[in-house]
C-alpha cells in the first residue's frame, strides 16, 4: 500500500499545481456590465446569516443580505443570492457559477491559499458549549471524548489537531441536541451558531465555556486574480465601517459586540495539506470497514423482516397482508435520508441510539421492504405442485414454509439480493448525515484536506469495487451451488 | 378403507362432481378411467382433502372429511394425510434436496424420526424402487421416470394405508413408464389399498380389482376390469373405450 502511496505523489503535484486562477479576472468587469454582482450562499446555514423570512418565506433575509446589499448599492450594482450547498460554495465560486462566496466563510490560511479573501465583515469566537453539570474549563479537558462541530469549519481543523474524536454534522440544530442528549460531550462552533442553538433559554441544560477558544474573521471569496473586484469590495466594507453602516447592521441583527474593534484576529494555518500517505491510506481502509460492517448489519437485519413481510403478504391474513403492504409502502415510498433523521433526531427523545445502531437499523429497516418485495416474488415463482406436494405429505403450514417454499424462494431471490447488497454498500454512504465516518465520507474529508477529488474518488471507487466485487463472486458461486438446476433455458 | 358419500364439488355454475357414491375395501386397487375433465383428478385430490368439497362426506382410513374444513381442522388434514399417499403427474419433487433428502424429510419433519433413522429407511425405500445407487442425485439429474419412482418411494416413507397416483406415467416417455408401473404393479401385489387414475388400459387391466369409469362428475360404471373393459354396460363407457380402440 506504502508503494501505491508514493506513486500517487507526482499525480498530486500536478493535481495541486494546475492553479491557473492567477491571470487577471474580468469578474469585476463583468459585474458592472449586468449590473448585478451574483453571490453564493445556502439558506439551509439559517438565521441569522441567510434564510428565509418566516413572514414570507419567498423572501431572503439575514445579516449577509444586508452587507451584501449595501456593498452592491456602494459599487452601484444590485445584489443577487444564488443558492448552493454550502459545502460547495468554494468548488463552485472556482468554477465560476457565481461572483463571490459570503456565507460564513472562514478566512482561513488554507482557505487564503486558494481563493482571493476580502477583508473581514465579521469577527467570530470559536465557542465551547458543554451540559450545565460537567466540568470542562477549555478545550484540552476534552481530551478523548467526542466533541461535535460542523464539516469544513476552522473549528472542525482546530479540533482535528486535539487528541479527540470529532462529530461531523451538516445542520446547526443537531449538534447541540446530540449534547443534551449525551451523544457528544462538546460542542464547538462560532458564536453566533453557540449563542442562537446552542446556549439559549430553550436548552437550560447547556452551557457555553465562556472564553473564546478561538478567534477568527468572516470574509467574502473571490477567484484568485480577481484584485480589482477585491479592491473595490475592500473600500466598500472601510466606507461602511467608517461611517457606521455596518455597526449599524449587524447591531440590528445583535451581533454588534467589542470583539467588532479589537484587533483584527487571524485564524492560524491549522492544517497542513495532506497527501495520500499511509495514514491516509489507513483512514480510508478504517472507514470502509465502516462501511462493510454497517452492510452486512443491515442486510442482517433486512433479510429477517423482508422475509416475515413477503410470507405475510402471500400467505398472512387480510390484518396482516394489509400490515406488511403498509410497511413496505411506507420504507420504499420516503427517503432513506428522512428515516435516517427520523430515526437519529426525531425519536432521540423515545429510544437514544448511538449513530451505527441508528444508521444499522434504519438501512436494516429501508431493505427490508425491498427485500419482502423480492421473496414476494421469489415465492410466487414457485410451481403450486411444491406446496400441494408438501401438504400431501402432512407437512403443516409452516413446516411447508420453513423446509419447502423458503429454501427454493430463496434460490430464486439469490441474483436480486446480491444486487440490493451491492446497491446497499453504497447506499450506506447516507449514514454520514447521522455523523457515521464511513467511506464516502472519508473521501470527502480527504478531498478537502488534500484540495482534490481526483485522488480520494479513486481510492474511494477502488475500495468500493473491492468490497463490491468478491460479494458477486460469492453470489455467483453459490447460486451455481444452490441453484443446479436453473440453467438458462435456450431462446 | 374408503367410504364416499354423496360427494358434490362445483365451480362456479359447472359442476365438477355429482353425487359420487363409492366403497373401497383394503387392499383394493381402484383404476379411474374417463375422459378429460370428466373430473378423475378432481375426486382423488378430494380424498385427501386437497381439494375442498361442496356436499357429501368422505370417510378415508378412519378419518371424515366434510364440506368447509379449513385452518381450524389443520392437524385433523394432516394426520390424515400422513396416512395417505399421494403421486402426482409431475412429480413435485423437491428440486432443492437430493433424492434421499427428499424421501426422508416427511418422516423427520412430520414424524420426528431421527435423521439417521429416517436416513436408512429412505435408502431401503430408494433401493426398492431400483435406485439404490442414486440416494444423493438431485432431481434435475434424474430422468423423468427415475423421478416418479423416487415420488413413489417419497409416499411411501409415511407408510400410508391408502396412495393416491394421479395419471402418474402420463408425463413420462413410453419407456419410462414401464419402470413406474412394475413398481406400482408391486405395491399392488403388496397388498397396499391404491386408487390408480390412469389413461393406460392395459395397466388398468392388469392390476387393477375394479375400474371406475368417471364421466361428467359422476361414476359411471363400476366392476371389474374384464367387465367393465371389454363389455362395458353404459353409453358412456362404451363410447370411451370405443374411441381408445381407435
Amino acid at each position: 500500500m506504502t508503494r501505491v502511496a508514493l506513486a500517487l505523489v507526482p499525480f498530486l503535484v500536478v493535481l495541486g499545481g494546475c492553479d491557473s486562477g492567477d491571470a487577471p479576472g474580468k469578474t469585476f468587469a463583468g459585474i458592472q456590465q449586468r449590473g448585478e454582482i451574483a453571490w453564493g450562499a445556502d439558506r439551509a446555514g439559517g438565521e441569522p446569516y441567510v434564510y428565509e423570512d418566516p413572514a414570507d418565506p419567498s423572501h431572503l433575509i439575514g445579516f449577509e443580505v444586508d452587507i451584501m446589499d449595501a456593498i452592491a448599492r456602494r459599487l452601484g450594482v444590485k445584489a443577487r443570492m444564488v443558492q448552493y450547498a454550502w459545502s460547495n460554495l468554494v468548488p463552485s465560486l472556482e468554477r465560476g457559477d457565481f461572483d463571490v462566496a459570503m456565507n460564513g466563510l472562514e478566512g482561513t490560511q488554507e482557505r487564503r491559499e486558494r481563493i482571493l479573501l476580502s477583508d473581514p465583515y465579521f469577527v467570530y469566537a470559536e465557542t465551547l458549549a458543554i451540559r450545565a453539570g460537567d466540568p470542562y474549563r477549555a478545550i484540552f479537558d476534552l481530551a478523548g471524548k467526542r466533541v461535535g462541530t460542523l464539516n469544513q469549519t476552522y473549528a472542525h481543523d482546530i479540533l482535528t489537531m486535539l487528541p479527540l474524536e470529532t462529530a461531523v454534522y451538516e445542520g446547526n440544530e443537531e449538534p447541540y441536541s446530540d449534547l443534551e442528549r449525551g451523544r457528544v460531550d462538546a460542542v464547538l462552533l462560532d458564536n453566533i451558531i453557540a449563542d442562537r442553538y446552542g446556549c439559549t433559554k430553550a436548552r437550560p441544560t447547556l452551557r457555553c465555556v465562556p472564553y473564546d477558544v478561538a478567534r477568527g474573521t468572516y470574509v467574502i471569496g473571490m477567484r484568485k486574480g480577481d484584485r480589482e473586484l477585491k479592491a473595490a469590495i475592500d473600500q466598500a466594507l472601510a466606507a461602511m465601517r467608517q461611517d457606521g453602516e455596518l455597526e449599524r447592521i449587524l447591531q440590528k441583527w445583535r451581533l454588534w459586540d467589542a470583539r467588532q474593534v479589537q484587533a483584527e484576529p487571524t485564524e492560524g494555518a491549522a492544517v497542513k495539506r495532506r497527501t495520500f500517505d499511509g495514514e491516509m491510506v489507513w483512514q480510508f481502509l478504517e472507514a470502509a470497514l465502516v462501511t462493510l460492517e454497517l452492510s452486512v448489519l443491515a442486510f442482517l437485519i433486512a433479510v429477517p423482516i423482508g422475509l416475515l413481510l413477503a410470507v405475510s403478504r402471500v400467505y398472512g391474513s387480510a390484518p396482516m397482508r394489509a400490515a406488511a403492504r403498509v410497511y413496505i409502502e411506507l420504507f420504499r415510498g420516503t427517503p432513506v435520508l428522512l428515516q435516517l433523521f427520523v430515526l437519529y433526531y426525531g425519536v432521540a427523545d423515545y429510544v437514544n441510539l448511538g449513530p451505527m445502531q441508528a444508521a444499522v437499523i434504519g438501512l436494516g429497516l429501508n431493505y427490508a421492504a425491498y427485500e419482502a418485495e423480492v421473496y414476494r416474488g421469489a415465492l410466487l415463482a414457485i410451481p403450486r405442485g411444491q406446496a400441494e406436494a408438501s401438504r400431501a405429505l402432512g407437512l403443516g403450514p409452516w413446516q411447508t414454509l420453513r423446509h419447502v417454499m423458503v429454501p427454493q424462494a430463496l434460490r430464486l431471490a439469490l441474483p436480486p439480493m446480491t444486487n440490493d447488497f451491492v446497491s446497499l454498500l453504497k447506499d450506506s454512504s447516507l449514514v454520514s448525515v447521522i455523523t457515521v465516518i464511513e467511506l464516502t465520507k472519508r473521501m470527502q474529508i480527504a478531498a478537502v484536506d488534500m484540495r482534490g477529488w481526483l485522488i480520494p474518488g479513486l481510492a474511494c471507487a477502488a475500495l468500493y469495487l473491492a468490497m463490491s466485487f468478491p460479494l458477486s463472486e460469492l453470489a455467483r458461486r453459490l447460486e451455481r451451488r444452490l441453484a443446479r438446476d436453473q440453467r438458462p433455458h435456450t431462446l | 378403507m374408503i367410504s364416499v358419500r354423496t360427494l358434490s364439488k362445483r365451480h362456479g355454475d359447472r359442476r365438477v362432481l355429482e353425487g359420487v357414491t363409492a366403497e373401497v375395501a383394503r387392499g383394493e386397487t381402484i383404476a379411474i378411467v374417463g375422459p378429460s375433465g370428466g373430473g378423475k383428478s378432481t375426486l382423488l385430490r378430494c380424498l385427501n382433502y386437497l381439494e375442498s368439497f361442496d356436499e357429501g362426506e368422505v370417510e378415508i382410513a378412519g378419518t371424515v372429511l366434510r364440506p368447509g374444513m379449513g385452518r381450524r381442522d389443520v392437524a385433523v388434514l394432516r394426520a390424515l394425510r400422513a396416512r395417505v399417499g399421494m403421486v402426482f403427474q409431475q412429480f413435485n419433487l423437491f428440486p432443492h434436496l437430493s433424492a434421499l433428502e427428499n424421501v426422508s424429510l416427511a418422516p423427520r419433519i412430520v414424524r420426528g424420526t431421527s435423521p439417521v433413522a429416517a436416513d436408512e429407511q429412505a435408502r431401503e425405500l430408494l433401493a426398492r424402487v431400483g435406485l439404490g445407487d442414486r440416494c444423493g442425485s438431485y432431481p434435475h439429474e434424474l430422468s423423468g421416470g427415475q423421478q416418479q419412482r423416487v415420488a413413489i418411494a417419497r409416499a411411501l416413507a409415511m407408510q400410508p394405508e391408502v396412495m393416491l397416483f394421479d395419471e402418474p406415467t402420463s408425463s413420462l416417455d413410453p419407456e419410462m413408464r414401464d419402470e413406474v408401473m412394475a413398481v406400482i404393479r408391486g405395491l399392488a401385489a403388496g397388498g397396499m389399498t391404491m386408487l390408480v387414475v390412469t389413461h393406460e388400459m392395459q395397466f388398468a387391466r392388469d392390476i387393477a380389482t375394479r375400474v371406475w369409469v368417471i364421466d361428467r362428475g359422476t361414476i359411471a360404471e363400476d366392476g371389474p376390469p374384464a367387465r367393465v373393459v371389454s363389455d362395458p354396460q353404459t353409453e358412456v363407457a362404451r363410447e370411451f373405450f370405443g374411441r381408445l380402440k381407435r
